[in-house]
């Protein structure tokens, strides 16, 4: 049979056995593309993570084990008092850091976007403390913060308030790292806000404008609910990174005054690198890991998103 | 397409899981490898190769040395060997040899501080080095007092070897002193509260200067030793902070910031340093590396000195050697100790307090006429004769120290009263004292 000059392929179904073949190179077209990456976390995320759970049952000498243990540095590092002093030192800094970088992250998009105010070069200022690598920023803060020398508290006494013992006091020291934090983080929330706020119809604004509504009630009852995904985002990365930290009291006040801003992965790392006791350090790390599972479950859940009439 | 990547991540866990119940323990070789490696060195040290000594150093030390002729000077006075040399941050050193340790890769030789060594020593990770001692000929004194026995281990073994020394000593400022009609710094800790009293104003000057973290907790320790108590025992198994004299040492810290003293005041507490620049403080416990930070003030020429530090019921202050480190499974032994004996050599050690400001650790260095010259390094030696004290040969040395500054910090904000500070800061050393 001779074939008509033009042939409409597109027409043709394509037999079973073709729709076999293309799925099967399709699957192997993902697993090629997405098997380093698996195997990059299967080395450097699953496996760790595991060995720690792992030798959290174990006394280990350097990193290899030497006598089952049980539960034994779980209620070692449950009974002690500094533990807890440094879980609720986290869960303060975590708490602070995570509504700061929302409210203000916030409050720049809005800023930005809805009023115009300001040029990309005002943008690109506010979101630079987020590229700083946090060594230097805690440098740079660990200077501002100096009772006499800092430029904070010679800010403050322009104003007639007295200076502030910021590194130097246990009730301000958390304050201290919750400041540098929001400064740190709120650009990178500010971007991700400005996204959704241009995500967000105008019609619906101007509706809302033609029936009377306000500014107020605009952001509380529009804006607000259309922006959760963004806010829910934005709370879930900040809080993950903030019950990790760290680099605030290792370089800067070593956990005191008086343990008060000593945080849960500071201990591990004293556990583990500085006591050599690995086991102890992992029991601490895998508490964290469930605390850290369990604030991001409870948060995902109050944000489950509701439709905006 | 979910369904079919189920089963691939659920094979990818249970790999993760196999690994690591699979996993051999890892052990530090047996002393037969570590023999046989040092066999094949001394073999190559006979050979007409070239072997290399792998050196790390911390911080601004290495940069001084690569930056010096001494590397050159070694490998001319030992022409087997070629010198690498590995600058690490402090921290990082440790947790880098640490990590090391484990079956990395070792360096032949490092400088650490000096309580690295009860550590790594509890780990079996040293080498003893009372061979190169006797092979050397290196009596006790021909060094500051206490520089080997400050590395004998709760074994009965010395890991490592002196190499430098850290004395602590009161610099002062000579124009306040003399301006408030002082003629002499304070000798005693009785004339040092005094005169620490007139030369407060609680405003802008105070007598002595505060100090945070590491340096408060040495500011604290040359006190107890100051008033015959300790931080431990003789053999390094139990706290001593509850004794009467060291409660005592905690009352006397504790009554220089209740009369100002050092400020009272948190947000009077400045930066050491730049607050001696100042005159804000008027005197403050240092080291020898403020020697090198005054000399480049050029504003301050002739504005300061440096004295012991005030004795109470001893002369004994806070101080210690800092060693040369040779790890047990370094595979250049024999070079490490070549190098060590190199940087040993009085003439050698004088030129490395040039470069670096650091204390020789042997006595025949400060007969060098450029030392005896400089009456700024006087105190240092004094000090280190008249006997020092630190910390020694316990486990979870940092870690015990980190406590004692936090106890510190609750005595002199009246958080909790010494005696109370004390024992719960016991309670928590005698743990770590476990190891």
């Amino acid at each position: 049979m001779r074939l008509p000059l033009s042939v409409d392929l597109s027409t043709t179904p394509p037999t079973k056995a073709a729709k076999v073949n293309r799925h099967r190179r399709e699957r192997w077209f993902i697993v090629a593309t997405l098997g380093p990456a698996l195997l990059f976390l299967l080395v450097y995320v699953f496996y760790p993570t595991l060995d720690s759970f792992v030798l959290s049952f174990f006394q280990t000498r350097l990193y290899s084990k030497v006598e089952f243990v049980g539960l034994q540095h779980y209620l070692s590092v449950l009974s002690d008092r500094i533990f807890w002093q440094a879980l609720f030192n986290t869960l303060y800094y975590a708490g602070g850091t995570v509504i700061g970088t929302v409210v203000f992250g916030l409050a720049l998009a809005l800023m930005f976007e809805r009023t115009q105010l300001g040029s990309t070069l005002f943008r690109a200022g506010v979101f630079m403390p987020y590229v700083i690598p946090y060594a230097a920023h805690t440098l740079l803060w660990y200077w501002l913060f100096d009772p006499r020398y800092g430029l904070i508290n010679i800010a403050l006494e322009w104003f007639g308030i007295n200076p502030v013992p910021w590194l130097q006091s246990r009730a301000w020291v958390i304050p201290a790292f919750i400041l540098m934090s929001v400064w740190k983080r709120m650009g990178f929330a500010m971007v991700i806000f400005i996204a959704g706020l241009r995500a967000i119809d105008d019609d619906l604004l101007e509706a809302a404008i033609v029936d009377g509504a306000g500014w107020w009630q605009r952001l509380w009852h529009i804006i607000l609910p259309l922006l959760k995904p963004m806010t829910l985002f934005v709370a879930v990365i900040n809080l993950i990174q903030t019950l990790q930290l760290f680099m605030e009291p290792f370089v800067m006040t070593k956990g005191g005054p008086s343990y008060s801003s000593v945080s849960i992965v500071y201990l591990i790392y004293q556990q583990g690198f500085r006591s050599i006791n690995v086991g102890r350090s992992s029991a601490m790390a895998v508490i964290l890991f469930i605390l850290i599972m369990v604030l991001t479950l409870l948060l995902m859940r109050s944000f489950r998103t509701s439709e905006v009439q | 397409m979910k369904r079919s990547f189920t089963p691939l991540l659920a094979l990818l866990f249970l790999l993760a899981l196999t690994l690591t119940a699979c996993q051999p323990a890892t052990t530090p070789p047996p002393p037969a490898e570590l023999e046989s490696a040092e066999d094949s060195t001394e073999a190559d040290a006979g050979s007409t190769e070239r072997t290399v000594v792998t050196v790390w150093m911390p911080g601004d030390e290495a940069r001084w040395m690569m930056e010096s002729d001494l590397p050159a000077r070694f490998e001319e006075q030992y022409p087997q060997y070629d010198v690498e040399l590995v600058q690490f941050p402090w921290d990082g050193l440790h947790d880098k040899v640490l990590a090391s340790l484990t079956g990395g890769e070792l360096p032949d030789v490092f400088l650490g501080a000096d309580h690295w060594v009860g550590e790594f020593a509890a780990l079996g990770g040293l080498e003893p080095v009372e061979g190169f001692q006797a092979e050397k000929g290196y009596e006790e004194d021909a060094f500051l007092p206490n520089a080997w026995e400050h590395f004998r281990y709760t074994d009965g073994t010395i890991y490592a070897v002196p190499a430098v020394f850290e004395a602590r000593v009161l610099f002062y400022r000579t124009d306040l002193l003399e301006e408030a009609g002082f003629s002499a710094p304070p000798s005693t800790l009785e004339e040092l509260a005094e005169m620490g009293q007139e030369l407060s104003n609680g405003v802008d000057q105070f007598g002595v200067a505060h100090q945070e973290s590491w340096l408060d907790f040495h500011f604290f320790s040359w006190l107890v030793y100051a008033h015959n108590g300790d931080l431990v025992n003789e053999d390094g198994t139990a706290c001593t902070l509850t004794e009467p004299a060291t409660i005592e040492a905690l009352k006397y810290y504790k009554s220089l910031y209740e009369s100002n003293i050092i400020p009272l005041d948190p947000t009077k507490r400045v930066e050491t340093f730049q607050g001696f620049i100042d005159g804000y403080y008027v005197m403050a416990e240092s080291g020898p590396w403020w020697l090198g930070l005054l000399q480049d003030r050029s504003e301050l020429e002739g504005k300061w000195a440096a004295t012991v530090l005030p004795s109470g019921k001893t002369e004994l202050s806070y101080g210690h050697p800092n060693p040369w480190i040779v790890p047990a499974g370094a595979t250049n032994k024999e070079g490490a100790f070549d190098w060590i004996s190199f940087m040993l050599q009085p003439e050698i050690q004088a030129e490395w307090h040039l470069i670096s400001g650091q204390i020789p650790v042997t006595t025949a260095a400060f007969e060098d006429e450029r030392l005896s010259s400089n009456e700024n390094l006087q105190p240092f030696l004094d000090s280190a004769l008249r006997g020092t004290r630190s910390l020694r040969n316990v486990p979870n040395a940092e870690a015990i120290s980190e406590v004692v500054w936090n106890m510190l910090s609750d005595v002199r904000d009246n958080v909790a009263a010494p005696e109370q500070a004390a024992a719960d800061a016991c309670n928590q050393i005698n743990s770590l004292l476990e190891g």
